[in-house]
């Protein structure tokens, strides 16, 4: 085979892996449902069964305003999983492990590991994290329990409308990551290109709803199991609105 | 002619503007401060002998009857709580519960059917 044909070759396979990769994203974030604070599974406008996914929530956690805990459960009400809290939270967080994932030859994904699937094109283990800002901030999001990949603001002062800056930093492991991958809008705009963190973890983007805004970023960490899985995706999410003008 | 057209269509410009907004009402309307969540407005009064919350939902009331709810008081480090116990409308109230300059206030609601609402408030 010529080298340009093996170049191209593994071009077009890369950006397939990318691409799916993409696609394979789903995310967790908190988003308001009949005036309850609801954890919603999903990608873009496809809100999944978050029901079925109840058994794969670690944890779920509420904290006030000093960021001392405030105790917080999930409750399923029909089709819904809702955020009960003991004490209105400031910020309300959680945790899912969506499993190991392997890529098959012919393209399909399969929830096994590559000890099950040894020729999978790729194998990797799923976490996904998401921050929800209830508000208001009267300081700035430290690292929170549990959030392997957060995404922070960097000063406790969000914007008020849309189209205004915002500096963010992504924390991997509670320390500042450069080139996680950061979606501005992971609902109304999943695929958009993703920008990257800088060196010192921070990245800047223009708040783009005058609503509901879900930032994502993910990173790939190394795995923790590696006869099981080649990488750990790591899925982080941010959430907070920007009240529309009182009537 | 063309003066008169662009006040016309500035007139429908402006009407369409107000029906797409919602309804709410920032105001306080019974001396407390106001805070909305969502379409959800909370007002908490803090009185010599009691605090009080009033509830109103897209700018109507809604009824407290049914309701429990809780405030938890963070003052100097210190966090306290006290019950809310509907109180007639959409009023809940807390006897003789004074809330401190400066303490930061986060009011729970609870309704019959488990759903919940609630707000966080910083008094100066």
């Amino acid at each position: 085979m010529k080298r340009s044909s093996i170049l191209i070759a593994a071009l077009t396979l890369t950006s397939s892996l990318l691409t799916t990769s993409a696609a394979q994203a789903h995310g967790i974030w908190f988003a308001q449902r009949a005036t309850q604070l609801a954890l919603i599974y999903g990608v873009g406008a496809d809100d999944l069964d978050s029901v079925k996914r109840l058994p794969l929530i670690e944890t779920v956690a509420g904290f006030d305003a000093d960021w001392q805990p405030v105790p917080t459960k999930l409750r399923v009400a029909g089709p819904l999983l809702l955020a009960d809290s003991d004490s209105q939270p400031t910020v309300v967080t959680a945790v899912l492990f969506n499993g190991i994932w392997s890529r098959t030859q012919d393209g399909e994904w399969v929830k096994k590991g590559r000890d099950e699937v040894p020729n999978a094109l790729i194998s990797e283990k799923n976490y996904k994290y998401t921050v929800h800002i209830n508000g208001p901030l009267t300081s700035p999001i430290p690292a929170l329990p549990g959030q392997t990949l957060q995404i922070v603001p960097v000063t406790a002062a969000l914007p008020d409308m849309l189209g205004k800056p915002l500096k963010l930093r992504v924390l991997f492991q509670g320390k500042p990551v450069a080139g996680a991958r950061v979606l501005t809008d992971m609902v109304n705009d999943p695929d958009a290109k993703p920008l990257k963190t800088a060196a010192d973890g921070t990245v800047t983007i223009k708040v783009r709803n005058q609503g509901l805004n879900v930032v994502a970023a993910i990173f790939d960490g190394p795995s923790n199991e590696p006869t099981k899985a080649d990488k750990m995706e790591h899925l982080a999410t941010l959430t907070f609105v920007l009240p529309h003008a009182p009537e | 002619m063309k003066k008169l057209l662009t006040l016309l269509l500035l007139v429908a410009a402006a009407l369409t503007f107000n029906v797409a907004r919602a309804h709410g009402n920032m105001k306080p309307e019974h001396g407390g401060i106001v805070q909305m969540v969502g379409e959800t407005s909370f007002e908490l009064v803090a009185l010599a002998d009691k605090t009080e919350v009033y509830i109103a939902e897209d700018g109507e009331a809604l009824p407290s009857a049914g309701m429990t709810g809780k405030l938890t008081i963070t003052s100097n480090g210190v966090k306290t709580e006290a019950v809310l116990v509907a109180a007639g409308d959409n009023k809940l109230e807390a006897k003789g519960v004074k809330i401190p300059g400066g303490a930061k206030v986060a009011v729970q609601l609870i309704r019959a059917d488990q759903s919940r609402m609630g707000a966080n408030f910083t008094l100066k």
